[in-house]
């Protein structure tokens, strides 16, 4: 399958079980958000 | 989140100053021993080391404020290392493990097959592998000891070891003392508790730990705190010491025998080893210590201590305690009755205000079922006021108790004591209405007042439901005793007015 950085980090997290997460957003946490986001 | 379940939990910041913001957090949680996984976001790699905008060396600031820092530098080892993370803060002795990763390692996508399944975790729980030798001198030192006392630390609360500790003193009848991170790893209507040692702790237990011939220490690292200058600090005792982490030991004091493991395992492999002692001679010297040293409960009902004392027979019997740092902090742990673990969660290492309102937050989070009491200052709560925001948005049920003295009241009680009574920078001259803050945030607010007749009571202001915060106007000259003088013996505790020595045994133990 195809996965990006952000889509690992997301499905890792909920297979260690996490279900809520603080943050603080920004712009290089941007491609965290659940679309898909373009390459740079 | 981590405190109140013994779980890994994650939080996640932007790159630059959102990861910055979390520098406090993640030393926080090194200092307390929490497991934590903090994802930094970074610039992308091509410009990391160029000044670029809102990049900070995540890895470099933080690797002495964690287990472990990790920078990512390929998108294809991100299912490993954020297995590693988890692995690393999860294992042994517990605490934070930061992930820096490069935005354009975020973005890339990959062809992957499966994500790894979590790692193992190695928490040395196997105790058929513990020296058996050391094991049997540990059971032997403490079957033939005259006055021995258990210390215990959060090493109990992150090895869910409270009915061994139980079972360990009841079946030799040995005290049990608590650090401030050890609260509720003993129940304290136990006739064995001794309640907490240390800089605030009760008088009569450090006496009783200066007249102890055998101390066992489990899962406590010997912070200054505790023990006051450390080498009087059971000066006329044995040490026994258990922890997880070899480096603890010998760090402070020097052992008698120790035992690098998991304190659960030690004591399961140590228990059958331990005579039933009933030490009565032992424990009438403990009580009578108790009776002697200790001060009566405040009979005033505005006092801090009457209040917690208030809020804790209102409360859930289950309810979730949090505090910031400062007087607050210590009057609840002197007067709130922790009976069982993870109950009460406080900052204790690296005394971060700041700390009680988002851990509330996030105790409620993991905890849907239970209630939340966060106990603050109204220096602390303003520091991350913000949160109020959060708390709302979530409708948790959180009640804040605001003991809102007017003033830095920690700070301001070692400038009256030590400092000449020089007062700077301790008192808030412009005092802002905390019940008005919270509505504007949209949360239930109350302020109790004491002289006015048709005044809530804190019980009826609990009853609320959902968040609330209750201001509680606090004397400002009210100091938290006993108390050590920084750099003290334990044993020179300061009671109010006076400082007083305490005498020596009048009877020896046999
Ligand atoms: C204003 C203020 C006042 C304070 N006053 C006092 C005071 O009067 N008395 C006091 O005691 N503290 C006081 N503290 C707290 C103090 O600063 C330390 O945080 C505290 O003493 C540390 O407690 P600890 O060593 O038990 O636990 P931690 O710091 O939590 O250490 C835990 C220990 O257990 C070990 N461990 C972890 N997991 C395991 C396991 N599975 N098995 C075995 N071992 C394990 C770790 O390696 C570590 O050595 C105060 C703090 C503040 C902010
Ligand atoms: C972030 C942070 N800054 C400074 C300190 C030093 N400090 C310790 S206690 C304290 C005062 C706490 O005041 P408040 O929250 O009002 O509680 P009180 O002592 O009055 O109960 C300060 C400034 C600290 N522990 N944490």
């Amino acid at each position: 399958m195809k996965m990006s950085g952000a889509e690992i980090i997301i499905k890792s997290l909920e297979k260690h079980g996490i279900e809520t997460v603080a943050g603080i957003p920004g712009g290089a946490a941007l491609p965290l958000g659940t679309n898909r986001a373009p390459a740079l | 989140m981590a405190r109140s379940t013994g779980r890994p939990a994650v939080c996640i910041a932007t790159s630059g100053p959102g990861a910055t913001n979390l520098i406090t957090a993640i030393a926080d949680a090194k200092l307390d021993s929490i497991p934590l996984v903090a994802i930094t976001c970074q610039v992308p790699l091509s410009l990391i080391g160029t000044d670029a905008f809102q990049e900070v060396d995540m890895y470099g600031l933080t690797l002495s404020i964690t287990k472990h820092s990790i920078l990512a530098k390929t998108t294809e080892d991100l299912p490993m290392i954020i297995n590693d993370a988890f692995r690393i803060a999860q294992s042994g002795r517990p605490g934070p493990v930061v992930v820096d990763v490069p935005k354009d390692i975020l973005s890339r996508i990959i062809e992957i097959e499966a994500l790894p399944e979590p790692a193992e975790i190695c928490n040395y729980s196997d105790h058929s592998k513990l020296p058996a030798k050391i094991c049997s001198a540990i059971a032997e030192r403490i079957n033939s000891a005259k006055r021995p006392v258990l210390y215990a630390g959060g090493g109990i609360i992150a090895s869910s070891a409270f009915d061994e500790l139980k079972t360990l003193a009841e079946k030799n009848s040995i005290p049990v003392a608590v650090t401030l991170m050890g609260l509720g790893s003993f129940p304290c209507d136990s006739g064995l508790y001794l309640g907490m040692v240390g800089m605030h702790g009760n008088h009569s237990t450090n006496i009783i730990f200066d007249n102890a011939d055998l101390i066992i220490c489990i899962g406590s690292r010997f912070n200054d705190r505790t023990t006051g200058a450390a080498v009087q600090f059971g000066k006329k005792a044995d040490i026994i010491h258990i922890d997880i982490d070899p480096s603890e030991i010998n760090k402070i004091k020097k052992t008698f025998i120790s035992l690098a493991s998991d304190a659960r395992s030690a004591m399961e492999k140590i228990i059958p080893m331990i005579e039933e002692n009933s030490r009565e001679e032992w424990l009438e010297t403990c009580k009578e210590k108790r009776a002697r040293y200790d001060k009566k409960h405040h009979s005033i009902s505005a006092h801090p201590e009457s209040v917690i004392r208030a809020v804790s027979a209102a409360a859930d019997k289950d309810a979730i305690i949090t505090t910031d740092v400062g007087q607050h902090q210590m009057w609840v742990a002197r007067n709130y009755p922790f009976k069982t673990g993870r109950n009460f969660l406080t900052s204790g290492g690296l005394g971060t205000m700041g700390f009680g309102l988002p851990a509330a937050i996030g105790a409620a989070i993991a905890n849907p079922e239970k209630q939340v009491i966060c106990f603050s200052g109204d220096g602390s709560i303003l520091m991350n006021v913000q949160e109020l925001a959060t708390l709302a948005d979530l409708k948790l049920n959180v009640k804040i108790i605001l003991l809102n003295n007017g003033q830095l009241g920690l700070v301001r009680q070692q400038q009256e004591l030590f400092y000449n009574k020089n007062y700077i920078a301790t008192t808030f001259i412009t005092a802002p209405d905390f019940p008005e803050i919270a509505k504007a945030f949209n949360i239930t607010g109350f302020g109790i007042d004491s002289t006015a007749p048709n005044s809530m009571t804190i019980e009826q202001c609990m009853k609320v439901h959902g968040p609330v915060l209750i201001n509680v106007p606090v004397q400002e000259e009210y100091n938290v005793y006993p108390m050590v003088p920084p750099g003290e013996s334990n044993i020179v505790m300061m009671k109010g007015e006076e400082t007083e020595k305490s005498e020596p045994l009048k009877k020896a133990v046999s």
